[in-house]
């Protein structure tokens, strides 16, 4: 187990940089996903610090070692892949048992340990198939099982329930989730896929174009965006631009097109004539109620039955906005109907 | 009950005529691969057993007698016995220094990012497309300044040479296939570049390794030309004592012999190797990804 540092980290391939200054600290035991689109870096990170690429600037260190110079076989990571990357050549037990021989692990010492993490990944039994023979989910928990036979200080993970069906990527990652909780080993996770991420981490990295736009915990990752880019990258947003026209204690008012809205300052230090940017989520674009705060008229557009909620695509005087609606209700498209946004919905975005 | 089974019979009918199609293709290819391959084995055979007193002539459709007695002729009136021995020495010389000249070349072709890499692989399978009398002809030159003409070190270095493109590519091939994940994930439980070729690589290329080995194995057994120019009289191999029997002096029956001598062990050893392959993890594991 070890606490993960990164401090200033580049990595360029080409003259581009991949990494573009990235510092982040992970404690000890703790879940961090980095998250992103493609290309955004996050598997350059990761790869990093698994030492497969050396960093042109920075550094890496787990507790006070630094790592820089140090190779992949020896930083005592464990990385599953997208690919899963099992040995094709090797059965199950060969393929788990491989590190601790790595490790010159005493024989009865290895056989206790495969055993333990052919039971905790419920694989009891294949030892002696081959990796060909086993289904996706499986080949997966042989991966895992491989990762945390030997110990690591430093669980890594490329993606990796990509390549499995909807259902199973749920099942896997509560399972994966657990198995750090109880292990206790520090685990950076990157996946583009933000319903995982939210699901898994107890912190977010989110990642675009080589640089940290923020981290948090997933509640503040998803209630609080900070950029239009974690705002619109996380969960559906409202991202629009508007004039302060008053500003009352904690509260502003902002100038949109479709009209005047109170919202909770929080942070906020714009004065009265600046524009500013701000998201708020369509779950706080609601149906109007007599009492409720910021009514917006607006024509409905498409109206999307899904199930619990009602997704709502509006037209607020020539303003495109998403809402939702209990499934209960009755709106077509054509129709105008009175909307509120709550007024602590209101994200201010750098 | 009538217009049913009327209306059912079109898509039965189709079936039908789709599994005719089927079988009229299979029995097509039977019977090129018996004009191609079966005929011309069965009368070498049937070449090789005509009896000496008895010749086989026109217009006689089969042999009048069959007898050994070609076979006793090639036996004691040429040195095919110890010429098996040279060919099934030099044979694997070749294929063991073929392997070893070609396991790096292979590995930075297959796995190495080098400029002009799409140039030397072309390079590397010239050998094959140049006629093998015009290479034989120069690199004679070269095996005598060298003073290899003569010589059994020089013969097994001449049939490496021969072996080595179809030794190398395959392998490359092979080299190519593994995917880097798998070289990663070793490493990173702790494989040193030992264990990495030991455990990961080799058992990895082992049936493209395979493959390379009977191309090489198979092109050291027939190789003639090299051979001939270099190699006799000092050494003879099976094919020279085959040309013997070509050529001016063009005995059917004998040569007929001798190309089952060559033949025969080369075909146990492509099925031996065949159902070695096909036990192989690769098919299936590759499969999966």
């Amino acid at each position: 187990m070890s606490r993960l540092i990164l401090k200033d980290l580049v990595k360029k391939f080409d003259n581009v940089a991949a990494v573009n200054h990235v510092s982040l600290e992970v404690e000890e035991g703790e879940f961090v996903t980095l998250l992103g689109p493609s290309g955004c870096g996050k598997t350059t990170t990761l790869r990093t610090i698994a030492g497969f690429y050396q960093p042109d600037e920075g550094e890496i260190y787990f507790n006070d070692r630094l790592m820089n110079n140090i190779p992949p076989a020896k930083r005592n990571t464990s990385m599953c892949f997208q690919s899963y990357a099992l040995f094709p050549h090797m059965n199950v037990w060969d393929n788990i048992a491989f590190g601790l021989k790595m490790r010159k692990i005493s024989q009865p010492e290895q056989k206790k340990r495969v055993a333990q993490a052919l039971e905790m990944m419920s694989l009891s039994g294949m030892e002696k198939r081959m990796p060909g023979q086993l289904s996706g989910g499986q080949q997966q928990r042989v991966a895992l099982a491989r990762a945390i036979v030997t110990q690591p200080d430093i669980l890594l993970f490329d993606e990796p329930l990509s390549n499995l069906d909807a259902k199973l990527r749920v099942q896997v990652r509560v399972e994966i989730k657990e198995m750090q909780k109880r292990l206790g080993i520090t685990s950076i996770y990157v996946t583009h896929d933000q319903d995982e991420a939210l699901a898994i981490s107890d912190r977010i990295v989110v990642m675009n174009q080589g640089q940290i736009e923020q981290v948090g915990d997933p509640q503040s990752i998803y209630l609080h965006p900070m950029t239009s880019f974690v705002a619109g990258f996380i969960g559906l947003a409202n991202i629009l631009s508007g004039q302060v026209v008053a500003r009352k204690e904690n509260q502003v008012q902002l100038e949109l097109p479709f009209g005047r809205f109170w919202a909770f300052a929080g942070g906020l230090r714009a004065s009265v004539g600046d524009t500013v940017r701000f998201s708020f989520r369509p779950e706080n674009v609601v149906q109007y109620r007599e009492g409720s705060p910021n009514k917006v008229s607006a024509t409905i557009q498409h109206a999307i039955f899904m199930g619990d909620t009602i997704d709502l695509f509006l037209d607020a005087k020539g303003t495109r906005l998403r809402a939702r609606a209990e499934s209960a209700a009755k709106l077509k498209p054509g129709d105008i109907a009175v909307f509120s946004i709550d007024e602590t919905a209101f994200q201010f975005l750098e | 009950m009538a217009a049913t089974k009327q209306k059912n019979l079109w898509y039965v009918r189709q079936a039908r005529r789709k599994r005719r199609f089927t079988t009229l293709l299979t029995v097509f290819f039977i019977l090129v691969q018996v004009l191609w391959v079966g005929v011309p084995i069965f009368m070498t055979v049937l070449w090789s057993l005509v009896d000496p007193n008895h010749p086989w002539s026109f217009p006689n459709i089969l042999p009048e007698k069959l007898s050994w007695g070609q076979w006793m002729y090639v036996f004691k009136y040429t040195n095919i016995l110890r010429a098996l021995k040279t060919s099934y020495t030099l044979a694997p010389c070749a294929v063991l220094l073929s392997f070893l000249f070609s396991l790096p070349t292979a590995y930075v072709l297959g796995r190495k990012q080098i400029p002009g890499k799409k140039f030397f692989q072309t390079i590397v399978l010239l050998p094959i497309i140049m006629p093998g009398m015009v290479v034989a002809l120069f690199l004679s030159r070269v095996f005598n300044a060298f003073g290899l003409a003569q010589n059994f070190f020089g013969l097994v270095l001449a049939h490496t040479l021969m072996g080595l493109p179809y030794m190398i590519r395959v392998l490359t091939t092979s080299f190519e296939a593994i995917p880097q994940d798998v070289i990663d994930a070793a490493e990173n439980l702790g494989a040193n570049t030992f264990v990495k070729i030991k455990d990961i690589f080799l058992p990895m290329v082992r049936p493209g390794l395979l493959a390379g080995m009977i191309f090489a194995f198979t092109t050291s057994i027939e190789e003639f030309n090299l051979t001939f120019i270099i190699g006799t009289p000092t050494f003879e191999t099976i094919p020279t004592i085959l040309y013997s029997f070509l050529g001016y002096n063009f005995i059917r029956t004998n040569a007929s012999v001798v190309a089952l001598i060559m033949m025969i062990p080369n075909i146990i050893m492509l099925f031996a190797v065949e159902n070695f392959l096909k036990s192989d993890y690769l098919s299936a594991s590759l499969g999966k990804l």
